[in-house]
């Protein structure tokens, strides 16, 4: 995972409180579904894609965009899954950083 | 709109940024706070707005996300722009389109980047920001020192006469209007004055004035310099070329001595004003013009019609308001004002000794038939600003033979300006105007106590030691 991607070294404190965020988000994730909140979801997918690789996590940005499409397709099917992946890659990260 | 530049420094350049994603923020706050940039952050472009009411907020940049809450960046743009902010803004967004790009540009975005944020390209496109912002800024305090330098600003006009503040009011009260304005008046008597006076006065103030004299050039290049041309349409048009009409776009067009265009060039002017659209020689599709076109000229047009040299047609359509401007030897209260303030610019600009006139040149001043009007007056101070080796300047300064001063029948009847009698001191006007017609001496003399008074007429009759039912009788007559 690149984590300097600007050439900019992004302080540790900086990317933890990002992922604190995320945590949240995903903690978020269920109820939104079941509430079937599109607007939700394709909010989260527009910023996560515009912000997640300047953090240095280029993955994520590539997950969001896939949620944000789905979401304004209003295609569940397709947005459980990329919630999933969302879901995924945030446990993988946090069982690699502990 | 308290929206205004910030400092021109390099350091502690100060961004306001509209985003409404927090990590957005930290990650601008982390990158640039350290290199000296200074933020304020808000959620929504209402937020801004709602904050610019209520205090003045200073920046170099604008920096906006495109989708915010309850404005889009691109509308924020168009908002600010209309209320003249002129401040970069750079827009920011995920939404990666040449669509969106191209409606932020033509929106008045300064650059348009894309997330994710490249911040070291973001910080490129800052500076290139704040650099060309320093220069819109350089170029206003330019433009403006050249102005003052070399025009007359219309709210400092010297004009004195009743009749060449007419043509001023007149010209300040049709500015706003749409309407069609010919300027009449001899050459040199300030037609352009007027002018640029309807120019300055009007809402297109901030367009360019741009002004032709139709008599000054051929035929041929006249309609090459008015439409434009495209490339290879005639000999030596070695590319494509806009015409005034179109350089001249949110300004004025000023057309001098229109009476002097050819009978081809008047019918294609009248085209352009019933149309409003221009096609440039050798092209074939029309072009929306939005222009306000002043024509003036020294001919008398109605004649002209008459004559069959001027298109009657063209004639109604460009005489909607006359703004006529006397010639010189008819408004001699501006002599002497004119020619006090000719003679300090010109004595500032060559560095001159040249302090005051001679009683003799004073004489000659007055009595002069200014058949060049204003124009003929400001190059004959300009030559004796130049040739004075003196205080004051006296008439060989003007190289002029004293023999050749016009008899004393031909006096015009004018005292000068009360500031210029200040500047003369002791010298007096009696010995440097000899005779004046009873009825002129009293008119002057009311209207200058009047003045003294500013306007104040109970004064003015006490010091005058007439009633005041007799003040306001003359004044009457007069005109005022």
């Amino acid at each position: 995972m690149n984590m300097d991607t600007n050439s900019f070294l992004i302080p540790q404190e900086l990317r933890e409180r990002y992922l604190d965020r995320r945590l949240k988000d995903v903690e978020n994730c269920d109820l939104k579904l079941l509430n079937l909140d599109w607007a939700y979801f394709e909010r989260l997918g527009h910023q996560l894609k515009g912000n997640a690789a300047s953090f240095g996590f280029k993955e994520l940005g590539c997950i969001a965009n896939d949620i944000e499409s789905s979401a304004k397709n209003k295609d569940l099917v397709q947005l459980e899954i990329y919630v999933k992946d969302f879901k995924n890659w945030f446990l993988e990260l946090k069982g690699g950083l502990l | 709109m308290a929206l205004t530049l910030g400092n021109t420094k390099n350091q502690d350049i100060e961004i306001i940024v509209i985003e409404d994603d927090i990590d957005v923020q930290d990650l601008l706050k982390a990158y640039f706070t350290p290199r000296g940039y200074s933020m304020t952050f808000f959620e929504s472009p209402l937020q801004l707005l709602e904050e610019a009411k209520k205090r003045n907020l200073y920046a170099d940049v604008i920096i906006t996300d495109l989708l915010l809450p309850d404005l889009t960046g691109t509308e924020l743009i168009k908002k600010l722009r209309a209320w003249g902010v002129t401040l970069p803004i750079i827009l920011i967004t995920s939404k990666s389109s040449i669509q969106t790009a191209y409606d932020a540009i033509q929106a008045g975005a300064f650059d348009f980047i894309v997330k994710p944020l490249h911040l070291p390209q973001l910080e490129i496109s800052l500076q290139r920001a704040v650099r060309f912002k320093e220069i819109l800024h350089e170029n206003t305090h330019l433009r403006q020192a050249l102005k003052e330098k070399t025009e007359i600003p219309s709210d400092k006009v010297v004009a004195k006469s009743q009749g060449f503040r007419n043509a001023l009011d007149l010209a300040r009260r049709v500015a706003q209007s749409q309407a069609n304005i010919l300027i009449t008046g001899e050459s040199g008597t300030g037609k352009e004055v007027i002018a640029r006076t309807i120019h300055e006065s009007g809402s297109r103030s901030d367009g360019p004035f741009i002004a032709i004299n139709c008599a000054a050039i051929p035929e041929t290049l006249l309609e090459a310099e008015l439409f434009g041309y495209a490339k290879g349409s005639f000999t030596g048009a070695i590319d494509k070329k806009a015409g005034l009409f179109e350089e001249a776009e949110g300004g004025t067009l000023f057309l001098d001595e229109i009476g002097d265009l050819s009978q081809p060039l008047q019918a294609k002017l009248l085209r352009v004003l019933q149309d409003r659209k221009i096609k440039r020689i050798g092209e074939n599709r029309f072009r929306d013009i939005n222009v306000r076109i002043l024509a003036a000229t020294h001919r008398n047009l109605k004649q002209e019609v008459i004559e069959h040299r001027f298109r009657e047609d063209l004639y109604f359509r460009l005489n909607v308001i006359p703004i006529h401007i006397p010639p010189l030897r008819d408004r001699p209260e501006d002599i002497m004002p004119l020619a006090d303030f000719f003679l300090r610019r010109f004595s500032s600009v060559n560095v001159s000794t040249a302090k005051r006139f001679s009683n003799e040149t004073l004489t000659f001043l007055l009595r002069h038939h200014w058949s060049g009007n204003v124009r003929e007056l400001e190059n004959t101070v300009e030559r004796a600003v130049v040739l004075c080796q003196s205080e004051e300047i006296t008439p060989a300064d003007m190289l002029i033979d004293p023999s050749h001063l016009p008899s004393e029948n031909k006096v015009l009847p004018l005292i000068p300006s009360s500031n210029y009698q200040e500047e003369q001191g002791a010298k007096g006007i009696e010995s440097s105007v000899p005779h004046f017609l009873l009825d002129e001496i009293v008119k002057t003399h009311i209207i200058k106590i009047l003045e003294f008074n500013k306007g104040a007429k109970d004064k003015t009759a006490k010091m005058l030691g007439i009633d005041r039912k007799t003040l306001y009788r003359k004044l009457n007559e007069y005109g005022y």
